[in-house]
């Protein structure tokens, strides 16, 4: 199926080529074909392929996650180069235990329960001051400038409060409210008790609402 | 009137309830301002987090990882099958050698007529006679069958790792 899509691809491209080096432009193109397979992947056949020695399948993960998996640690560490050290660990931790994934389970998920454990690990070693020195980008200022900035001193705020957090804290508020796992997942994830992973929530919750009320 | 405390009001908003105990909170914050107040604080709170939007990454990892990814060895599946298969096949190569070990160095001295100390002779004394007669009856063959034997059991093996080895990274129904 896949070999198939590929010579289409590359009879499709070749029809339209005049150029001079024909070899050279029929590898470029096929290299461009290639990629343009895998993006149509699913990521269980990515991991699949990547298990077989095809490292370009892994690329293609990196490509479609590291957004996803950069936010997630850019919430838990605050800083954006951390964070995306971080991912970048991440993934190479996720290449060295794929083995181990469940294919029949989504990727981003199991992505992610690494990443917040880079995360929370950087985390808990750097002062907590640290994280609370960046500013952070205001996004959709062209649409609507005065909507724009009341999101993004909205989005200041939540971030300032969530990265005043303890790491522990803010990891348990990362998969309880953004990844939207339960008490017991998150339990498995940061390898802490389900009592704990409440009291951490419930206290974050606490303090959350508290410093909401101080900036109002 | 007794309120709900903390923990109780979070667990409800995280759906964490028993129905027991739902149903208690429920009727208690149908009449409880105070209670259904602080519930909806909690609410607004964790509507608050939709705010925190997803950022672009500021550049593209892929690259990077990828050459970090490149001298690291190809992470190899292993199917509970194919685990089961290799625990087998180790246990059955710790047997074989356990069980060879007196006869191969029986012969070998034979062969290189060196007098080897009775401990190298029969290093397992009660393996060999818990084999018993098939022990002493195989280093009757001569040093011919002995090749035979061993020769046609690596390639026995050889083909059988083979299939381990293909059948450990054998695709699995595609899902995204």
């Amino acid at each position: 199926m896949q070999l198939f899509d590929a010579s289409q691809c590359i009879q499709g491209v070749m029809g339209n080529t005049t150029s001079l080096r024909p070899a050279l432009t029929w590898t470029v193109r096929a290299a461009h074909c290639a990629m343009e397979i895998l993006t149509k992947q699913t990521d269980a056949r990515l991991v699949t392929l990547t298990l077989q020695g095809d490292r370009d399948a892994f690329g293609e993960l990196v490509r479609r996650h590291q957004t996803s998996a950069y936010n997630v640690a850019r919430r838990i560490v605050g800083d954006p180069q951390d964070a995306l050290d971080v991912t970048q660990d991440a993934f190479v931790r996720a290449y060295d235990a794929l083995a181990s994934f469940d294919r029949r389970r989504p990727f981003a998920p199991w992505l992610h329960t690494i990443v917040a454990n880079l995360a929370l690990n950087l985390a808990q070693r750097r002062r907590p001051t640290e994280s609370l020195e960046h500013d952070f980008e205001i996004s959709d200022m062209t649409t609507n400038p005065e909507r724009g900035i009341l999101a993004a001193e909205q989005q200041q705020r939540v971030r300032q409060a969530l990265l005043q957090l303890p790491p522990a804290w803010r990891a348990v508020v990362e998969l309880r409210h953004f990844q939207d796992m339960s008490y017991q997942e998150i339990s498995d994830t940061l390898n802490l008790p389900v009592s704990d992973v409440k009291s951490h929530l419930f206290r974050a919750r606490q303090k959350l609402k508290h410093l909401f009320e101080q900036t109002e | 009137m007794n309120h709900l405390d903390n923990p109780t009001i979070n667990l409800y908003l995280d759906d964490a309830l028993d129905a027991v105990a739902r149903a208690r909170a429920d009727a208690h914050l149908a009449v409880c301002p105070v209670c259904a107040g602080e519930l909806a604080s909690l609410r607004a709170l964790t509507t608050s987090f939709d705010a925190w939007q997803t950022e672009p990454i500021p550049h593209d990892l892929s690259v990077r990882v990828m050459q970090r990814v490149a001298q690291r060895p190809a992470p190899v599946n292993v199917s509970r099958w194919g685990a089961f298969l290799l625990a087998a096949q180790t246990l059955v190569a710790v047997g074989l050698f356990i069980w060879l070990l007196p006869i191969l160095t029986r012969l070998l001295a034979q062969l290189t007529n060196i007098s080897l100390p009775s401990v190298a002779l029969n290093p397992f004394p009660d393996v060999s006679v818990w084999i018993g007669p098939l022990g002493v009856a195989l280093p009757s063959f001569d040093i011919w069958v002995w090749g035979l034997v061993l020769g046609g059991g690596a390639v026995v093996w050889l083909v059988v790792n083979r299939l381990i080895l293909s059948s450990l990274n054998r695709p699995l129904e595609t899902s995204k």
